[in-house]
């Protein structure tokens, strides 16, 4: 007698309710004439119940309150930038700066920090010594990419450069002195990344900082320390959190 | 605009993902730091975010990534469990439990010692009920390569708890008692 064939990513399918539906119909049928093939349904059916069954308690332990305030807080700040940016052009965000927005500059990082390149303005991002990661150059700021990017390029977005290095602005922000400032990644061809913040200086992005992160595949040395290289930075030029994008267009725009 | 409802969602959320965190990253603390993660590059993109997905998805993909930047970041934390050490049913020291709960027990320590890619998708097909497709796009993986991880930890968690062909219809009444 011929026995129609099912696989067990079917049979896995058709318990997930995720079988195409006339191949459904015809597992109901097989299913009514073969114990054999309702045994093997049943393994899917019971590893997801018991799969579920088995994570049920870590749902319902609580969840960390900060967490929750984390979200709060994060969206309040978020309705502080929108409000901001309505009063006035760009509003000077210092005063109206909520405590819990500086964490926020940590999150770009996550992909991994390993070396601190260096401190101080016109820093051109070159070093020559023959350290693990050999020379850092990414001619930043007289490429007129690297430029047109940092003066039209939306944060969150990105674009790939004629050498195969890729730029992605992070952040637009004012510091202290409510210079225009932008904290934008930067991939070289090599796979290494250069996270910096430059800042309107003359008409021209001048870099203030740049950190290399540790490319993908790289596995070495990841100092936690170089994360708090950013944050001393940002701290100590009083950077207001991001604008959002309307507010971050309208300061771009005003460059012009 | 500042929609209302996303830090509503997301902190409606937030048990879910802390859930999902722990199974990646299997220590607590660590995927407490992770959710703090998630949330935070949520607000950081969510204009990236495409109000005509499910934001679970969204959230759970935001996480996922986020877990792979800290392994890349730290190859050598201690924090996970090695499989060893992973409870296990013959070993739960003299209290008396149900054979219910010994089993999820053990299917817990079953589901968390699979190879991660096997891990991954049954955690958010079976655990957090998720489509295939959405799974597919969490992972960032072809929908036939979810389905074939999914079939194989499927069988790998069934044998490691007796669940087979033979006596998978009488567990699941036994179940019910």
């Amino acid at each position: 007698m011929q026995k129609p064939e099912f696989t067990d990513e079917e049979l896995m399918a058709y318990a997930d309710g995720e079988l195409a539906e006339e191949r459904a119909s015809a597992l109901d049928l097989a299913l009514a004439e073969s114990v054999d093939l309702a045994d093997r349904l049943a393994l899917f059916v019971d590893t997801k119940m018991v799969a579920k069954d088995a994570w049920e308690p870590v749902l319902q332990e609580p969840v960390p309150e900060y967490l929750v305030q984390r979200v709060r807080d994060l969206a309040a700040a978020d309705e502080g930038t929108h409000e901001a940016a309505g009063d006035t052009v760009v509003a000077f965000p210092q005063n109206a700066r909520p405590e819990a927005a500086t964490p926020i500059w940590k999150l770009p990082l996550a992909a991994g920090l390993a070396l601190a390149v260096g401190l101080g303005a016109g820093l051109m991002l070159s070093q020559d010594t023959g350290g693990g990661f050999g020379s850092i150059e990414i001619a930043a700021l007289t490429d007129r990419q690297v430029i047109a990017a940092l003066d039209t390029l939306p944060s969150g977005e990105d674009t790939q450069l004629e050498n195969g290095a890729r730029i992605a602005p992070i952040a637009t922000f004012f510091d202290g002195a409510q210079t225009l400032c932008r904290e934008f990644e930067f991939d070289r061809a090599d796979g290494m990344t250069i996270v910096s913040v430059a800042c309107q200086r003359n008409g021209a992005w001048d870099v203030q900082m740049a950190v290399a992160a540790a490319a993908a595949t790289d596995t070495g040395y990841a100092p936690a320390s170089s994360l708090d290289t950013l944050d001393a930075y940002l701290t100590a030029n009083d950077a207001g959190p991001p604008l959002d994008l309307e507010a971050e267009a309208a300061a771009l725009e005003a460059l012009r | 605009m500042v929609s209302d409802t996303f830090a509503d969602d997301i902190i409606a959320f937030l048990p879910n993902l802390r859930r999902f965190a722990i199974s990646l990253c299997r220590s607590p603390d660590t995927a407490d730091d992770l959710v703090q993660i998630t949330v935070e590059r949520a607000f950081a993109a969510r204009h990236q975010f495409d109000p005509d997905t499910r934001l679970e998805a969204w959230l759970f993909r935001i996480l996922r990534n986020a877990w792979i930047d800290m392994t890349r970041r730290t190859k050598t934390r201690g924090t996970q469990i090695d499989i060893e050490d992973a409870p296990d049913a013959s070993t739960v020291d003299g209290t008396k439990v149900t054979e219910t709960a010994l089993m999820l027990k053990s299917a817990k320590a079953a589901i968390e010692t699979l190879p991660e890619a096997q891990r991954d998708v049954m955690m958010l097909i079976c655990v957090e009920e998720m489509s295939y497709k959405e799974a597919a796009e969490v992972l960032d993986t072809p929908v036939g390569t979810v389905m074939s991880r999914l079939a194989r930890a499927r069988l790998a968690v069934a044998k490691k708890l007796g669940i087979n062909t033979d006596t998978a219809r009488s567990s699941g009444s036994q179940g019910d008692s």
